[in-house]
């Protein structure tokens, strides 16, 4: 089911009426209700993976009681392995089987030998990477002691499958979100308005603008021969915001949905693009992965305890890896690896916190330094969105060579530059208060005038053809 | 919670009011530009001739003739092949043209029902493109929705109920407002290079028409509302005692199951043995406007038959 279609329209006020005022009363039928709506949620789009999820669910729910009542380091080591290599190998089956396939095959051709094709029909469950992440770091923080594990399977379910986040994240810790499953929540009035306000905010972000780029991208990047190096360029850059729209709205929805039911998840964007380095973008941007793989796997290989080297070599580990998670093509290699090789720089020119707080004096300056910060900072994110988009390495690079030499030329797509510029004025206008950016806070009329504009261009871009999050794929 | 769900439902009470003083204000933008209506909503000019042939269908519907008058009816093969004069010429029944893009049974039927009140119409060709049998309904909507020159109709709203789709009530609420209010404008963009409006309802494709590959489809279903509207333009043809003949367009590559359509023991016109090649269509089934005087002539010709 998808959160910008019909039936989730009806899905929701349904499944918030029984939870709200039939099983208020009851903790348990509440964990219930959110596990069956899950379920029904999930295998809206196909069934039979259901029992994925439910065979993860199991196996995590078995593996962290064992882990937690072993009597020695080795049984505790043993589960936890069992755990894991369990979900990298369903994980690694289902999303890397084709891939490593087809690059062996191409690798023994090269030299010369011809092999028969084994490659597999092998449909990739949706959100299998997000919560096969967060059933890891279940067993991942009962090992280390950070966690007891759940004594119900509901409640664990519950968690596993909670469908607000389940199929694009954020990828939420069992540390932070089981304990609200098993906690009894009351209806907050000031918690539930937000959530409406969130999953506003991220139908526009999906809805108007997401979907109203992707037709010019994907047509010039589906026929980019036919294009001048300006409309690629100006696609590369509309792509850029395609992805963070599309993201962050499906983010801000689950989010959203989340508060209706009492819940709080993580932030997982803030204003990434407004960024004046790249590690400041990389704590804006997909926060609940980038933090996954930093505890999870930048500090277990020694963070940066170890020297700059050891440190630089650790975070180019990550930024393969998290490429590679985000898709079985060396498109996404290349993804990690252009942001690996960005924070080179960053490491060895970065100032110590003593000088970070020596600001100029002169304010102009300081403007134009931070304007320049994020103008260097979305360009050379952009060229590496470029990457990310294109379905092969070589593709890429005819965009940018193109790009490069062939700049003259028709323009074209100018006219999507409106949902560009709407997004980055109303950013603008919200992001004085990070913590809770909300439009007009003192002025009541004009801010409710502002959601119902939102929510008219809304109701006018709602297309029946509804278009998947980009991340689903993920 | 019950403070939660008030607000919820006053919240809606205030859309409903911020809407329609927004569409007050963006119908007043109109008498100045197009740009803010073409950018928030849509306009008339994305379906112009739409626009021009509903003023043309309510002359066509106050014109007093002494011979019988007969409504061609139907999607986009209606109103690009079958040329309405040529087959006045050839019949002696003054004919117009009411296709529109994308235009299916449903949509026919309500438009069917509005201008046989309002003249008398003896004739009725209803053209059966196969492809609009199971189509999604909101084009041809919109198109009669955003395209009434006139405060809307009840015909308008008849399909716009049936269609049921949040844009389209949206569209249709914005453009009953704006009729409403003085001075407001239309501003009409066709382009030429896609068909020039030529009057009673028909559009001339010129030859700079791109070809489009011709495609293998298959049409072997078609939808219950759809088969429900035909029964209905049926029963209201044999209740005002006109004469119904429907018209398969000839499609080149395709499987049709036509007995979809038969069982009503209705007189058709098979396009199919309209004997040409594609030289005269730009695609599958729509014809450049150098093909249509044959195709009319030939289509006249069988009409006579039907009707003897």
């Amino acid at each position: 089911m998808l959160f910008n279609s019909n039936t989730f329209l009806l899905f929701l006020p349904i499944v918030f009426i029984l939870y709200w005022f039939f099983a208020n009363k009851n903790l348990r039928l509440q964990n219930f209700l959110i596990l069956v709506a899950s379920y029904i949620f999930y295998g809206w789009w196909d069934w039979r993976f259901l029992f994925l999820i439910a065979f993860s669910t199991v196996l995590d729910f078995i593996s962290g009681k064992k882990i937690y009542n072993a009597e020695n380091k080795n049984t505790k080591k043993w589960w936890l392995a069992a755990s894991i290599i369990t979900n990298l190998g369903l994980l690694g089956f289902f999303k890397y089987y084709n891939f490593f396939a087809n690059s062996f095959i191409n690798a023994v051709g090269s030299l010369g030998y011809e092999m028969d094709t084994w490659t597999l029909n092998i449909i990739l469950p949706v959100g299998i990477s997000f919560y096969t992440f967060q059933t890891m770091s279940y067993s991942l923080d009962i090992y280390k002691g950070k966690l007891k594990p759940s004594d119900d399977i509901i409640d664990f379910g519950a968690y596993v499958s909670f469908f607000p986040q389940l199929v694009a994240g954020p990828i939420e810790r069992a540390t932070h979100l089981l304990p609200q499953i098993m906690n009894k929540r009351k209806f907050n009035y000031l918690q539930a308005v937000e959530g409406m306000r969130l999953i506003l905010w991220g139908m526009f972000k999906k809805v108007v603008i997401a979907d109203s780029l992707a037709h010019g991208v994907n047509q010039v990047f589906n026929h980019y021969t036919s294009y001048s190096g300006a409309t690629l360029l100006l696609s590369t850059v509309f792509f850029a915001f395609q992805i963070y729209c599309d993201f962050s709205g499906y983010s801000d929805i689950a989010i959203g949905i989340s508060k209706l039911f009492g819940f709080e998840l993580m932030s997982n964007f803030k204003f990434p693009y407004f960024s004046k380095n790249i590690t400041e973008f990389w704590k804006r941007w997909h926060i609940s992965l980038s933090t996954w793989f930093r505890d999870y796997v930048y500090i277990p290989l020694g963070g940066s305890k170890e020297g700059k080297f050891k440190a630089l070599r650790n975070i180019f580990i990550v930024f393969v890896v998290s490429g590679f998670w985000h898709g079985a093509n060396w498109t996404f290699l290349a993804w990690g690896t252009i942001h690996g090789l960005l924070y080179i720089p960053v490491f060895f020119f970065r100032k110590d916190d003593k000088d970070k707080n020596t600001e100029n004096p002169n304010k102009v300056f300081n403007v134009v330094k931070q304007g320049f910060g994020i103008l260097t900072t979305f360009s050379i994110v952009t060229i590496a969105w470029l990457f990310f988009r294109c379905e092969s390495i070589g593709k890429a690079f005819d965009m940018l060579k193109k790009m490069v030499w062939n700049i003259n030329g028709t323009l074209q797509y100018t006219h999507l530059l409106k949902y560009v510029l709407a997004l980055v004025f109303i950013e603008i206008l919200i992001r004085k208060d990070e913590r809770n950016p909300v439009p007009f806070k003192q002025r009541s009329i004009l801010r409710k005038a502002f959601y119902s504009i939102l929510l008219i261009t809304i109701a006018l871009h709602w297309n029946n053809d509804f278009q998947e999050f980009i991340y689903f794929q993920f | 919670m019950r403070h939660f769900i008030i607000n919820i439902i006053k919240y809606l009470g205030y859309f409903c009011l911020f809407y329609i003083v927004f569409c007050s204000c963006l119908a007043l933008t109109t008498i100045k530009t197009p740009r803010l209506e073409s950018a928030l909503m849509t306009c008339a000019g994305n379906y112009g001739r739409n626009f021009v042939r509903t003023k043309d269908l309510d002359k066509w519907i106050d014109k007093k003739t002494d011979g019988p008058k007969g409504v061609i009816i139907g999607s986009s093969t209606a109103y690009r092949n079958i040329n309405p004069f040529v087959l006045t010429e050839e019949t002696n029944i003054n004919f117009f043209n009411l296709g529109s893009s994308s235009q299916s049974l449903l949509h026919s039927a309500p438009i069917l029902d509005y201008v046989t009140q309002n003249t008398d119409v003896d004739y009725v060709l209803l053209d059966c493109y196969p492809g609009t049998w199971n189509n999604n309904k909101v084009e041809a909507a919109t198109d009669w929705v955003v395209n009434n020159y006139k405060p809307q109709r009840k015909y308008v709203l008849d399909m716009v109920l049936k269609v049921n789709n949040l844009k389209l009530w949206l569209y249709y609420t914005y453009f009953c407002i704006k009729r409403t209010i003085p001075f407001t404008n239309d501003f009409l963009f066709c382009a030429p290079d896609n068909g020039n409006y030529v009057g009673n309802g028909f559009v001339y494709t010129p030859d700079e028409v791109n070809r489009s590959p011709i495609k293998h489809e298959r049409y072997n279903f078609i939808s219950e509302e759809n088969d429900d509207a035909l029964q209905k333009i049926i029963k209201l043809c044999k209740e005002r005692e006109i004469q119904l003949v429907l018209l398969m367009p000839k499609v080149f590559d395709a499987e049709i199951d036509y007995s979809l359509l038969t069982s009503y023991n209705i007189p058709i016109i098979d396009g199919d043995r309209f004997d040409v090649d594609t030289t005269y269509y730009y695609d599958s089934h729509h014809m450049y406007g150098k093909g249509t005087d044959s195709f009319s002539r030939w289509v006249a010709k069988e009409v006579i038959k039907t009707f003897k």
